[in-house]
């Protein structure tokens, strides 16, 4: 097998289907030509409301075999994935791929089906029960995982072909036009459906607010959905919204946030600079820390890509930023601002980063602050895998935000559970060092030594400096050397780069 | 002097909390080996303080320990483990002149055999017999600063903590105590960690009545204590001033320092000199 360019050893080949090494970011340029989807039509006066799941199935022809698609708007509350491959499980239709934007928790119903013959592979993120169920190689196949806009990417060139795409819709109107700010599981944006939308052979609203044509705003287009199925509920609202976000309290974690307020604030901090919001612990904090500073300093920025939560919608509503850009809202007060606020703009996930198109929002970002389960002193970072070699969490928009962003900062604590989270060698790399400019963590902070301008600007800092080698160590003294996770050497899962090359695999994990 | 604006708790029994003490910035970190450590625990806690002291970086913060009382089993053997190790011992229940010299000879014994510099001491005073004995505890060469613990003292006065009207009282003794020996006066805790307006109220209230710190017992506490006892602009600029008629008294000669028409007294000028050197420590 080749070694990529972070010294892995990949395959050529995974499920029969021909992938490259990773070379290095953006150093295997594109080939080819946009793929297509099935030309349809719909004359006037058909219905495009079908009343079941299984007759819907029936129409568009599913068959052994074939691919389909969901979008994970609705996080842990869906139910519109369990409910389809229930379906397709009754109907006795065998060897499906599934093709989502990510699965959670909730989706568990799904495991007895990589074993029974519905399901033959998974190629998208798996957090929790389905990813370790494929840890210990319940799944047929191999799983393949893609960043948010390496999916995209994977469409568009005609990697994946998707047959069906089912679209969970908070709103729907008959004919097919598609929102997510309005209804009782309203979610915010659809962004990640909409490369579905345009490129499955056939497509599938799924809906609990059925409306009166025209639905408005829209955010799918009725000339891209095939049919409309309206059911009791697509899913939970406790698990679709997570309610107002609260910042972290923990000590550690808050020291985190303001050392990386710091690295911003020297680095990056001007009138009309942008970054990317997230909703996890740490980064509410930078997020909300920065908003302080920003109303202090006087400072205002040009646009925050979301990951939107309440805190980046105040910041819009007192002016702290012009523009933001919305690929997921995390709470109401997102939602509501997506549907009222004109600067508050639904952005596809084309736009949001693939890498082979001609430009993303990422390509604009000044700041990216992103988490990790590891990072390795050659600055590679680890978002898939725990230290135990289990596969828990899908990639996100981890690779396409750190490649993109001016500054990338990843915020990690020095162990967790006494298990050094800076270490020698990541479990699995998902990030390459290369793209990776600022380690943080609540005993000081790392640089790569290739940015000269970063180590420059930090000087004079009361923020403690360290090689990341003497981090590691420090996390070492203190944990002890961690554990080899104990692996076989079957791959279960091949981690893409944004640019459809291997940057590592997954092996199984013996029981 | 060394500023003691906050002193942070951490219990003895607890690895973890132990290991990130020194992170956050509190001027004293005091691992505790009395009331948050359970009697069974008691040798366990003792042997990690001991190991962390020697092997935890605590940054910029002075390294205390609060061991066990006079009045128990363990404070000897606490004092031999420990005081190798730490900056200040914190020596809780101190009722009088004669437990703080207790104390002292222990340590001085500890400190020859080990060939060690004297550690400070800081008694704790928690009873009405150590309050009335306060000016005198204060006169003790090795101890630095005089704290004090309301819980305690409450019970020994047999009223409830949170109405008892005599706190102000026993801040104000605690105070003149210490000062009257040009030591330091510690507050008592604030409790409420989710509450940061009401900490920074009375981190504030604290530094009016004459303290110079209040301990914290939780990391976050850290910086909204710190920010407390930073002295207001006003007060900086006030201070500036001063500093500035003081200096130019002195290059023109003149015995009396004067500022807008007014007599400035020496006492006056050394507090401006306090508040300017609080005022650039971060």
């Amino acid at each position: 097998m080749p070694i990529n360019a972070v010294g892995r050893e990949v395959p050529s080949e995974i499920n029969g289907q021909r992938f490259k090494p990773f070379a290095g970011d953006l150093k295997t340029p594109p080939e080819g030509r946009r793929a297509g989807s099935l030309i349809r039509m719909a004359p006037r006066g058909r219905s495009k409301v079908i009343n079941s799941l299984e007759e819907v199935i029936k129409k568009v022809g599913l068959e052994d075999g074939m691919t389909v698609s969901f979008h994970h708007h609705l996080r842990d509350g869906d139910f519109v994935v369990n409910m389809v491959m229930e379906t397709i499980r009754k109907m006795g239709i065998k060897d499906i791929r599934i093709f989502p934007t990510a699965l959670f928790p909730v989706h568990e119903p799904l495991v007895p089906m990589l074993t029974d013959g519905t399901i033959r592979r998974i190629e998208g993120s798996m957090n929790g029960p389905l990813g370790e169920a494929t840890s210990y190689g319940a799944m047929r196949e191999t799983a393949v995982l893609r960043s948010h806009s390496g999916r995209v990417r994977a469409v568009e060139s005609g990697e994946v072909h998707i047959d069906v795409a089912f679209i969970a819709a908070p709103t729907a109107d008959p004919y097919g036009n598609l929102n997510g700010v309005d209804g009782p599981s309203a979610c915010g944006p659809l962004a990640y459906a909409m490369v579905d939308a345009y490129h499955a052979d056939h497509t599938v609203a799924i809906t609990d607010h059925l409306v009166p044509y025209p639905a408005h705003p829209i955010s799918i287009f009725q000339h891209q959905i095939d049919y409309v199925v309206p059911v009791d509920k697509i899913g939970d609202p406790q698990g679709i919204m997570s309610g107002t976000l609260r910042i972290t309290t923990s000590p550690s974690r808050l020291k985190i946030a303001r050392y990386a307020l710091e690295v911003i604030d020297r680095v990056a901090l001007k009138d009309g600079f942008s970054f990317q919001a997230g909703a996890g612990g740490i980064s509410l904090a930078v997020t909300k820390f920065l908003g302080d500073l920003m109303r202090k300093k006087g400072i205002r920025a040009s646009f925050i890509n979301g990951g939107v939560t309440k805190y980046v919608v105040d910041m819009l509503h007192e002016g702290l930023v012009d523009v933001v850009f919305d690929g997921q809202a995390f709470d109401l007060d997102a939602v509501k601002s997506l549907k009222e606020d004109k600067n508050h703009i639904e952005t596809p996930l084309a736009m949001y980063g693939n890498p082979y198109s001609s430009g993303g929002i990422v390509n604009m970002l000044d700041v990216g602050v992103l988490g990790a389960t590891e990072v390795d002193i050659d600055f590679n970072v680890n978002v898939n895998t725990h230290s135990d070699g289990l596969l828990l969490h899908g990639i996100g928009g981890h690779q396409e935000v750190a490649a993109g962003s001016a500054l990338t900062i990843v915020t990690v604590p020095l162990y967790r559970y006494r298990v050094p989270v800076i270490r020698e060698r990541v479990t699995t790399v998902t990030t390459p060092g290369e793209v990776v400019d600022v380690v943080v963590t609540e005993h000081g902070i790392a640089i790569n030594p290739k940015r000269d301008d970063i180590i420059e600007s930090m000087r004079g800092s009361k923020v403690p400096i360290y090689d990341i080698q003497d981090l590691q160590k420090k996390a070492y003294q203190i944990c002890g050397k961690p554990q080899e996770p104990k692996i076989t050497d079957d791959i279960i899962a091949a981690i893409l780069w944004r640019d459809g090359t291997i940057i590592d695999v997954v092996y199984k994990v013996k029981k | 002097m060394k500023l003691r604006r906050t002193r942070l708790y951490i219990p003895g029994n607890n690895p973890h909390l132990v290991e990130n003490a020194g992170l956050y910035g509190a001027d004293a970190v005091i691992l505790d080996l009395e009331d948050s450590v359970p009697i069974t625990q008691k040798f366990d806690a003792r042997i990690l303080v001991k190991y962390s002291l020697q092997n935890v970086n605590f940054g910029v913060s002075e390294k205390w320990v609060r061991i066990n009382g006079i009045g128990t089993p363990y404070w000897k053997k606490d004092l031999e483990e420990i005081l190798p190790y730490c900056d200040v011992i914190n020596l809780p229940k101190v009722e009088s002149l004669d437990d703080v010299d207790t104390a002292d000879q222990e340590m001085s014994l500890i400190e020859d055999k080990n060939g060690i510099e004297p550690r400070k001491l800081v008694p704790i005073i928690e009873t009405v017999k150590g309050l009335k004995n306060a000016r005198e505890i204060a006169t003790h060469p090795r101890v630095v600063a005089l704290a004090w613990g309301g819980e305690d003292l409450t019970a020994d006065l047999g009223i409830p903590r949170k109405k008892a009207l005599i706190l102000d009282y026993v801040r104000a003794e605690i105070v003149l105590a210490a000062k009257a020996e040009k030591k330091q006066a510690l507050d008592t805790v604030f409790s409420d960690v989710r509450d940061m307006d009401a900490l920074y109220q009375y981190a504030q209230r604290a530094r009016y009545m004459g303290f110079d710190g209040i301990g914290v017992i939780h990391p976050n506490q850290i910086e909204v204590v710190h920010r407390a006892f930073r002295p207001t602009e006003e007060e900086i600029e006030e201070a500036r001033k001063i500093i500035e008629a003081a200096k130019e008294a002195e290059r023109e000669g003149k015995a009396v320092i004067s500022l807008n028409g007014r007599m400035i007294d020496p006492p006056v000028v050394e507090r401006a000199r306090k508040i300017l050197a609080l005022a650039e420590v971060d």
